[in-house]
C-alpha cells in the first residue's frame, strides 16, 4: 500500500514538473490602463491619402482602400489591383526634429556607431518624443488585393507600435506592440433610384481580424533594448507577455448619389467586433499554441522548452460599433484630364456622441470636445491625372499631403496632426506618412 | 514619354522645394487647433475648472452642531457619534482631548485648537472608497498631458471662509489622533518604519495652513486627512478585534489586509502624484541628465565605464563613481530649483519657486514613506503595474531622495518664513543655498557645490546672523528610515531573480555606504573625485 501511495505521489511530482502549460487568469498588464488602447481599438488600415484630406472622404472612390473604408464605394469603380501596397507611419516628429533641448533624431541617428553614447542619447530623445497619456510611435501597414465593380478581397498586416504615459516624465513612457492581420471580403452594388440622376450605394463587409499585443515594455527596457539591440529579439521573444485573439467584425455602408457630384454617405462599423483572446507568458509559446498560427504555420515552430508557459483563459476584448457620415462633392467636369477637385466632409462616431449626451456620461467640457473632434473636412486636387495636392482638417489639426502616379508605381504622402487626449488640445501628436503601391492606387 | 517628363519634373521640383524650406518653421506653421485658434476655445482649461469644480464639491465642509460636537470640558468629541472626520476606534476616541474655541473667521484659528463657527464644528468629509476613486479619475485625468498647468492655476483660487476652517479643524483632530494612534502602537509588532510613516503623516498635519489659503491648500489637506484615515482603517483592520497595541506583525496574507493597504498605496500615491504637480518637480526630473544614470543601470562593465567617462572623466573599476553621478546630478537640481539661472550674466533667484517645491517635496516625502510602508509583502510581480512604473525603481529611487533632500530644508524655510514675519532680517541667497547643503550634509558634499558668483537679492530679504539662526534649528535627518525606503523602492523595481544582480540595488548599497562614512566622519565613499 506504502509502495502504491510513493509511486501515486511520484506520478504526480512527476506530471506537475514536466507540464508546460499553467492555465491562469491573463497577466495582469495585459488588461490593465496601459494597453487599452490597443486592446479595444478595432482593426483600420493607415490610408496616407485619406489622413492627408484630415482623414475624410467617406463617400470619395478613386483608391483601391476606398472600399475598405466604406463598402458601398466598392461600385464607383471597376478592377483594381495593389501587389503590394506598403505605408510606413511615423509618429511625434516634431518632437523628434525640434526637441526641447539637446540634439535632434536626426543628428543623433548620424552619431551611432562613431559615439557610445548616442544609442543611449537617442533612446532618452525617443523616451521624451512620448506624449502623455496614449499616442503612437510607428505603424508599418502591408496589404495585397483586388476589387471588382462589385466585389473585392483584401490581406492586410499592421505593425503598430503604441505609447502609454501615465505618469509625469519620460522615465514612466512605456511602448506596446500590437500586430494585426485582416482578411476583408466585401460586396456592392448600385441601384438606380431617379434613373441615373440618384443612385444609391450599398455595400457590405466582414473581415477576419487577428491581433496579438503585447505587454507594456517600460523605459528601462526601452533603453536596455537600445544599448542592446542584438538581444532584442530575445527580449521580447521570452520576456514579454503577449495575448492574441480574433474578431470578424461587419461593416455596413451606403452612399447616396446626387446631381452634380454630391454624395452623402452612412457607414456602420464594427458590428460584432469583439475580440476573444487568450494571454500567453510570452510570444514563442504564444507562436507554439495559438490556435490561428498554429493553423498556418504549424505546432512547435519553437523547440524551447526551458521556460514555464502560461496560457491563460479565454477572455472577450469589448469593440463598440460606430457610425459614420459623410457629405462628398467630386463634380465631372470637362476639365478633369486636367484639374480634378474633391472635397469631403465626414462626421466620425456620431452615435456614441448622441448616446453620451442623452446619458449624461460625459461632462459638458468632453461632450464639446467630442462634438469638435468628429468632425473632418478636406479637400484634393488632382492635376494632369499624374499629381493630387491634399489637405485638410481633423478635430482641428491640420493635415497636408502629396500623391504622384508614376505608371504602375504610387506615392502618397501627408503630413498632419492627431489629438490623443480625453480632450482637445490635451495630447495632441503628428505623423508622417509614406505609401507605396504597385498596380492601382 | 511626356508624362513621364513631367513626372520627374514634377518630383525634382518638391524634393528641391522641400529640401529648401527650414524645416522647423514648416513644422511650425501645422502646429495648433483651428479651434483653439480662430475660435478662441480652451478646453483643456475648460476640463481644468470641471476637475477643480469637482474637488471643491467633493470636500464640502460637514459641520456638527456645536452641543453634539464639544463635551461639557469645552473639548470635540472624536469618532462617529460626533465629528468624524478621522474614522477611529472607540476607546482612541475616547482618549483624545482636544480643546475647541469659539471664532468669528480665519484671524481667529489658534494652532492645536479646533474652531466653533457659527454654532457648528465644520470639518471635511470622511469620503469613501468609490468617493477617492471618481476624484482620483477626475484629478489625474486633469493632469495629463497639457492639462496639468491648467488644473494648478484653476486650484489656485482662493478657498471659502468655511473651507479653510473646516481644513484647519480637519488637521487639528486628524494630527491628534495620529499621534495618539502612535502611542498606541508603541508596544505593538508594528515595523518601525510604519510608526515613523505615521508620526511624519501626523507632522504634516501638524503644519499650519499657509496666509491667504487657496484650493489646493483644501484639496491637500483632504487628501492627507484621506490618507491619514487609510492608514488608522488598515491598523484597525490588523487589529481585528483586539485593540492596536496588539497588533503582532502586518499579516500580509490575510485579503482583508491586502485591501485595506491597498487603499493605503492608492492614496499616498494619489498625493504624491498631486504634490508632484503643484511643485512643478516633474520640470526637474526631466532637467536632471537621467540618460547618463539610466545608462549606468543598464549596461554591464564596458558600457558603465563609458558612460561614467561622460560624467566624471575618469575610468575606473570602481561603482562609487556611480554616486558621483547622483550627486552630480542632486546638485544641478538645486541649482534649478533655487532658479539661479547660471548661464545668464546676472542670475536671479526665484525664491516662489524653491518654496513651492519643497512644500511639494515635503508631502512627497510624507506620501512615499506611507507608500512603501504599505508595500509589504508585495514584490515587482505582484505590485500593480502602474504603481511600479510611477513610483518604484529608477523613477522612485530618483523621486524619493530628492523628496527627502527637500523635506529636510523644510524646518529651515519655516525659520525663514518666520523670520519674514516677525520683521527680523532673513537670509541672503548664499546663504539659503548653504542651509539646503547643510540640511543635508548626509547626502551631499558642500564642497562640491560652486555657487554663482552673483545674486540679484529679492525685495526683503538681506543680511542675517546665520550662526544665531542655525543653532534654532532642529533638523532631523531620518537616515535609517531613508534607506530603509529607498532600498525598498529600488527592489519593487526589480524583478525577484535579478535582485542579486541589480546595479540598482548596489546603487543603493553605495549610498548606504557613503551616508555612513559621513556620519561616522569617513571620507564621503571615496567619491570627492571627478566632480
Amino acid at each position: 500500500m506504502k509502495n502504491i501511495k510513493k509511486i501515486l505521489i511520484s506520478l504526480i511530482l512527476i506530471g506537475l514538473i514536466s507540464s508546460t502549460s499553467v492555465f491562469a487568469d491573463p497577466d495582469p498588464g495585459l488588461l490593465d490602463s496601459a494597453t487599452q488602447e490597443a486592446r479595444v481599438s478595432a482593426f483600420m488600415p493607415t490610408s496616407s491619402h485619406r489622413m492627408a484630406m484630415g482623414s475624410a472622404g467617406l463617400g470619395l472612390a478613386g483608391f483601391y482602400d476606398s472600399y475598405l473604408y466604406n463598402p458601398a464605394n466598392i461600385s464607383k469603380d471597376g478592377f483594381k489591383f495593389v501587389l503590394p501596397s506598403i505605408t510606413l507611419t511615423v509618429n511625434n516628429v516634431y518632437n523628434l526634429m525640434e526637441p526641447d533641448s539637446g540634439e535632434n533624431v536626426v543628428e543623433l541617428a548620424q552619431q551611432v556607431g562613431d559615439s557610445d553614447e548616442a544609442a543611449i542619447d537617442l533612446a532618452t530623445l525617443f523616451l521624451k518624443s512620448i506624449p502623455f497619456g496614449y499616442g503612437e510611435i510607428l505603424t508599418l501597414d502591408a496589404n495585397t488585393g483586388f476589387k471588382t465593380r462589385n466585389f473585392g478581397l483584401d490581406l492586410a498586416v499592421q505593425e503598430k507600435l503604441r505609447s502609454y504615459n501615465g505618469g509625469s516624465d519620460y522615465t514612466t513612457a512605456s511602448a506596446i506592440s500590437e500586430t494585426s492581420v485582416a482578411l476583408t471580403a466585401a460586396i456592392g452594388f448600385n441601384v438606380p433610384l431617379v434613373s441615373d440622376y440618384i443612385t444609391l450605394d450599398l455595400g457590405a463587409s466582414a473581415a477576419f481580424n487577428y491581433k496579438m499585443y503585447s505587454l507594456a515594455i517600460d523605459a528601462n527596457e526601452i533603453l536596455n533594448l537600445f544599448n542592446h539591440m542584438d538581444e532584442g529579439a530575445d527580449l521580447i521573444l521570452e520576456n514579454i507577455p503577449f495575448a492574441s485573439g480574433y474578431a470578424v467584425p461587419v461593416t455596413v455602408g451606403a452612399n447616396l448619389n446626387l446631381p452634380l457630384g454630391f454624395t452623402i454617405s452612412g457607414v456602420g462599423r464594427n458590428f460584432n467586433g469583439n475580440y476573444n483572446m487568450v494571454a500567453y507568458s510570452n510570444l514563442k509559446s504564444l507562436i507554439n499554441n495559438d490556435e490561428t498560427i498554429v493553423a498556418f504555420i504549424g505546432e512547435d515552430t519553437f523547440d524551447d522548452e526551458e521556460s514555464e508557459v502560461t496560457i491563460s483563459d479565454e477572455f472577450s476584448v469589448e469593440v463598440p460599433w460606430t457610425l459614420d457620415l459623410g457629405v462628398a462633392f467630386a463634380p465631372s467636369t470637362p476639365l478633369d484630364g486636367v484639374l480634378k477637385a474633391q472635397l469631403a466632409l465626414d462626421f466620425i462616431d456620431c452615435y456614441s456622441l448622441i448616446e453620451d449626451a442623452i446619458k449624461e456620461t460625459k461632462t459638458a467640457t468632453q461632450l464639446k470636445s467630442d462634438a469638435l473632434e468628429s468632425i473632418n473636412i478636406g479637400a484634393q486636387v488632382r492635376l494632369l491625372n499624374l499629381l493630387d495636392v491634399r489637405g485638410g482638417f481633423s478635430q482641428g489639426y491640420k493635415s497636408i499631403g502629396l500623391g504622384l502616379d508614376l505608371l504602375v508605381l504610387h506615392l502618397d504622402a501627408s503630413y498632419y496632426w492627431k489629438e490623443y487626449g480625453e480632450v482637445l488640445g490635451q495630447s495632441p501628436s503628428d505623423a508622417l506618412s509614406v505609401k507605396f503601391s504597385l498596380i492601382s492606387r | 514619354m511626356k508624362k513621364r517628363k513631367i513626372s520627374l519634373l514634377i518630383v525634382l521640383s518638391i524634393v528641391f522645394l522641400l529640401s529648401s524650406c527650414d524645416i522647423s518653421t514648416l513644422l511650425d506653421s501645422f502646429k495648433g487647433n483651428v479651434y483653439e485658434d480662430v475660435f478662441d476655445m480652451d478646453l483643456v482649461g475648460e476640463q481644468a475648472q470641471d476637475a477643480v469644480n469637482s474637488v471643491v464639491e467633493a470636500s464640502e465642509p460637514e459641520s456638527v452642531s456645536e452641543d453634539e460636537a464639544v463635551d461639557s470640558s469645552g473639548n470635540v468629541n472624536v469618532g462617529e457619534d460626533a465629528v468624524d472626520t478621522i474614522v477611529v476606534p472607540d476607546d482612541i476616541a475616547e482618549d483624545v482631548e482636544i480643546p475647541t474655541a469659539d471664532v468669528d473667521d480665519v484671524d481667529d484659528l489658534t494652532p492645536n485648537t479646533v474652531a466653533v463657527f457659527n454654532e457648528g464644528v465644520p470639518t471635511l468629509p470622511v469620503q469613501d472608497e468609490d468617493e477617492k476613486d471618481e476624484i482620483k479619475a477626475t484629478v489625474n485625468q486633469a493632469l495629463s498631458g497639457e492639462g496639468e498647468d491648467s488644473f494648478i492655476e484653476s486650484l489656485e483660487e482662493d478657498a471659502e471662509e468655511e473651507q479653510i476652517i473646516a481644513a484647519h479643524n480637519t488637521k487639528v483632530i486628524a494630527n491628534k489622533v495620529l499621534n495618539k494612534v502612535n502611542g498606541e502602537l508603541e508596544t505593538s509588532g508594528v515595523p518601525e518604519g510604519v510608526s515613523d510613516a505615521i508620526s511624519a503623516l501626523a507632522d504634516e498635519l501638524g503644519n499650519k495652513l499657509p496666509e491667504n489659503p487657496t484650493q489646493a491648500d483644501i484639496l491637500n489637506a483632504q487628501l492627507v486627512a484621506n490618507l491619514a484615515n487609510s492608514m488608522v482603517n488598515a491598523l484597525t483592520v490588523m487589529a481585528g478585534d483586539g485593540d492596536l497595541s496588539d497588533i503582532d506583525d502586518i499579516d500580509t496574507d490575510d485579503p482583508e489586509v491586502q485591501e485595506a493597504l491597498d487603499n493605503v498605496r492608492s492614496d499616498a500615491a494619489f498625493l504624491i502624484n498631486v504634490a508632484r504637480a503643484q511643485g512643478a518637480t516633474s520640470d526637474l526630473i526631466n532637467s536632471i541628465d537621467l540618460t547618463n544614470i539610466l545608462s549606468l543601470f543598464e549596461g554591464d562593465g564596458e558600457e558603465a565605464r563609458l558612460a561614467r567617462a561622460a560624467i566624471t572623466d575618469t575610468v575606473d573599476e570602481n561603482f562609487l563613481p556611480y554616486l558621483n553621478a547622483f550627486k552630480t546630478s542632486i546638485n544641478l537640481v538645486l541649482t534649478k530649483v533655487l532658479g539661479v539661472d547660471i548661464t545668464s550674466s546676472t542670475p536671479e533667484m526665484d525664491y516662489e519657486t524653491f518654496k513651492a517645491a519643497v512644500s511639494s517635496y515635503s508631502l512627497q516625502r510624507t506620501a512615499f514613506d506611507l507608500f512603501v510602508s504599505s508595500s509589504e509583502g508585495l514584490t515587482y510581480e505582484t505590485i500593480d503595474g502602474d504603481q511600479r512604473s510611477k513610483y518604484c525603481g529608477i523613477t522612485g529611487v530618483v523621486n524619493y531622495t530628492l523628496a527627502t533632500v527637500f523635506d529636510n530644508v523644510k524646518p529651515a524655510l519655516d525659520k525663514i518664513e518666520e523670520a519674514l514675519e516677525g520683521g527680523s532680517t532673513p537670509y541672503t541667497i548664499e546663504e539659503i543655498v548653504n542651509l539646503v547643503l547643510q540640511a543635508n550634509t548626509d547626502f551631499i558634499d558642500p564642497s562640491e557645490y560652486t555657487a554663482p558668483l552673483e545674486y540679484t537679492i529679492p525685495d526683503g530679504i538681506s543680511d542675517i546672523d546665520i550662526e544665531a539662526l542655525q543653532t534654532e534649528l532642529d533638523i532631523t535627518t531620518s537616515v535609517e528610515l531613508y534607506i530603509t525606503n529607498v532600498r525598498r523602492l529600488a527592489e519593487l523595481g526589480v524583478p525577484k531573480n535579478d535582485l542579486e544582480n541589480s546595479v540598482l540595488i548596489q546603487l543603493v548599497d553605495e549610498i548606504e555606504t557613503s551616508i555612513d562614512d559621513a556620519l561616522n566622519g569617513g571620507e564621503s565613499g571615496d567619491s570627492g573625485e571627478g566632480e
